[in-house]
């Protein structure tokens, strides 16, 4: 049975609110009418060249009236999105494209010359959307190869698209998270998922056509899912942080009268050691969300100060559960006594979902104790992209819990009497960058591709904090000690969050009493000053 | 411009002299009053943050840059207008 595609409150907004402002990018104010007309030209051209009827299109733009638009447009034509980011370098770019299986990219006018670098390393034909260019000159010999369909190509329709019916099954979109084998995982979360988000995060927050909401994740992390389709849900305005704010936007916040900001704690973190989180600095926020990695009491404490008006919440949620899947409130009188390690609580989990904690058989522990965090809920997502055994080992059945598919997080947790849960660190090798979710095994497989060593490990550093704010690689028996060659090519693969700010050689590494290397002890070494 | 704020434009600018040199980055431009840290691809947010503590400490400054669109306090003078120096 037919339901509802993720655009379905984007369209219904613009019927209620055709004048009202849905978008601001620069100085450049789009309303609910333009942006519907603009989106449903670039669905028209997609349904109109599809080549081969696939799932999900990609799109290649950045902080654009195309990027947004673009995502709109995909989506009422009945497609996915699998948004790629052209901060990230070619190869990982190439690798995501080939991944989704997309055979239509849409480009805005930024990334056209990373388009001509793209161009020559494609051996599977495209059809390229550019709505914003009407005069693409190609650079690569195998542009024959595709169909490029500048603007002036793309006749307007004569009626704004509807959101289309979909299977609630089908990917609403395709993000792509690091991977330990080396290759990104790709995530198709579908229009069912999303929808339960929408649904619970409407009925929580009292959100309406007045407020302005913030745009400053990359739309290649999913939290900026809850930041256009919530907004535009209630027919708000959605307000795009430009590259030159997302480091310190206090005054974007203030220029623009936001009322809802939703970020990683690290941007809170720098706008503090900038002297940036003065008291009352931000009078029109009523909401300001947390997200994708601890938050420390302090900063809550610190932004609750700076936004005396707002609400101020925790939230916490893997990409495979769907943006976020539980909340806590800041109480200022409460929560500093509910904090354990200086860390705000992830909270509760959402209505109508289910939170278990398990031991390494998959046993519930004793309320209390530590264990893994394994969550079920319409939010929770069918398996990885191609990867049924990866799939198979996170998504599982629990003892004693039915037939009901919990995901794996990974994440050690503790749940309290309340049904509180509280982060406690990972099982594995999985850490946090400003957010971005780095597996230090993908860290090593890239290093040990240049160092011509297997002897590769990465840790988080600095080491002494809540959240890490990069890498460092540890190389024993490399071919040659050149770190700047290797942390180089490394910038050629990884995301810069990821590249190794550091890389050591030292002539033996230390073995824990299971003869595996010690990645504790590394730390230590380098605190120590025993490896530089 | 002062003199110690002079010293601290020049502290920048060898600040980005080295990071140009550690990542292998070539200078399209010239280092000048408007030369973008985070534009120019040398300096994260972490980066930037490192410069703005060694800065403190060398100099026994503050920096506040509450007035300053970050477009403008990402530059190099704009930095420099963002200390808070004794002669002032």
């Amino acid at each position: 049975m037919k339901g509802k595609s993720l655009v379905s409150g984007f369209v219904n907004s613009a019927n209620r609110f055709p004048d009202r402002p849905a978008l601001e990018v620069g100085k450049q104010v789009v309303s609910y009418a333009e942006l519907h007309h603009i989106a449903s030209g670039i669905a028209y051209t997609i349904k109109r060249y599809d080549p081969s009827g696939t799932d999900v299109a990609a799109i290649l733009a950045y902080r654009s009236v195309t990027a947004y638009a673009g995502i709109l447009g995909i989506l009422l034509s009945g497609k996915g999105y699998a948004p790629l980011n052209p901060r990230f370098p070619l190869e990982r770019t190439l690798r995501m494209l080939e991944l989704s299986g997309a055979d239509i990219l849409v480009v805005d006018e930024e990334c056209i010359d990373q388009l001509n670098e793209i161009l020559p390393h494609l051996k599977k034909p495209l059809t390229i959307l550019l709505p914003e260019t009407s005069n693409f000159v190609g650079r690569s010999k195998q542009l024959d190869l595709h169909t490029i369909i500048r603007c002036t190509g793309a006749k307007p329709p004569a009626a704004p698209a509807d959101a289309p019916p979909v299977e609630p099954q089908s990917p609403a979109y395709l993000l792509f998270t690091s991977g330990s084998t080396g290759v990104p995982k790709g995530i198709p979360v579908s229009h069912g998922n999303v929808e339960a988000y929408l649904a619970y995060t409407c009925k929580r927050y009292d959100i309406d056509e007045d407020h302005r909401f913030s745009q400053h994740f990359d739309l290649t992390f999913d939290l900026s899912v809850h930041d256009m389709f919530l907004c535009w849900e209630v027919g708000a305005c959605l307000c795009c942080v430009p590259e030159s704010a997302l480091m310190a936007p206090a005054k974007f916040i203030r220029d623009r009268q936001l009322t809802a900001w939703f970020a990683v704690p690290a941007v809170p973190m720098v706008m503090g050691r900038m002297r940036l989180l003065k008291p009352a600095s931000f009078e029109t926020l009523k909401y300001s969300l947390f997200c994708g990695e601890a938050l420390p009491a302090e900063i809550a404490k610190a932004w609750q100060a700076a936004a005396p008006g707002s609400v101020v919440e925790n939230l916490y949620g893997p990409t495979e559960a769907t943006i976020a899947i539980t909340n806590y409130t800041w109480n200022p009188s409460v929560s500093p006594g509910e904090c354990i390690n200086g860390v705000v609580p992830i909270g509760w989990v959402f209505d109508d979902h289910k939170a278990c904690v398990v031991d390494h058989e998959l046993k519930t522990v004793p309320q209390g104790e530590c264990g893994e965090l394994c969550l079920s809920g319409k939010q929770v997502t069918r398996g990885y992209l191609n990867n049924p055994e990866k799939t198979k080992s996170q998504y599982v059945a629990l003892p004693g819990q039915g037939d009901s598919v919990w995901y794996r997080t990974g994440d050690l947790v503790k749940l309290d009497e309340r049904g509180c849960l509280y982060y406690q660190g990972r099982i594995d090798n999985q850490i946090k960058i400003r957010g971005f979710r780095v597996e230090l095994q993908e860290v090593d497989a890239t290093v040990r591709r240049f160092a011509g060593t297997e002897m590769v490990v990465s840790v988080p550093w600095p080491a002494n904090r809540e959240n890490a704010e990069g890498i460092v690689s540890i190389i024993c028996g490399a071919k040659t000690e050149n770190e700047k060659e290797v942390i180089n090519q490394c910038a050629k693969i990884l995301p810069s969050y990821m590249v190794p700010k550091r890389c050591y050689f030292v002539q033996r590494m230390p073995l824990n009493a299971n003869g595996k290397i010690d990645r504790l002890q590394l730390i230590d070494m380098i605190q120590r000053g025993e490896i530089s | 411009m002062s003199h110690v704020r002079e010293e601290i434009r020049n502290f920048i600018i060898n600040k980005i002299n080295q990071k140009s040199r550690q990542l292998d980055i070539a200078l399209e431009e010239d280092i000048g009053a408007a030369f973008s840290l985070t534009g120019s691809g040398l300096f994260d947010s972490m980066d930037f943050m490192d410069l703005l503590a060694e800065i403190e400490t060398t100099f026994r400054a503050e920096v506040d840059f509450s007035d300053y669109e970050p477009e403008v306090f990402t530059t190099v003078d704009g930095f420099v207008a963002c200390v808070r120096v004794d002669e002032d």
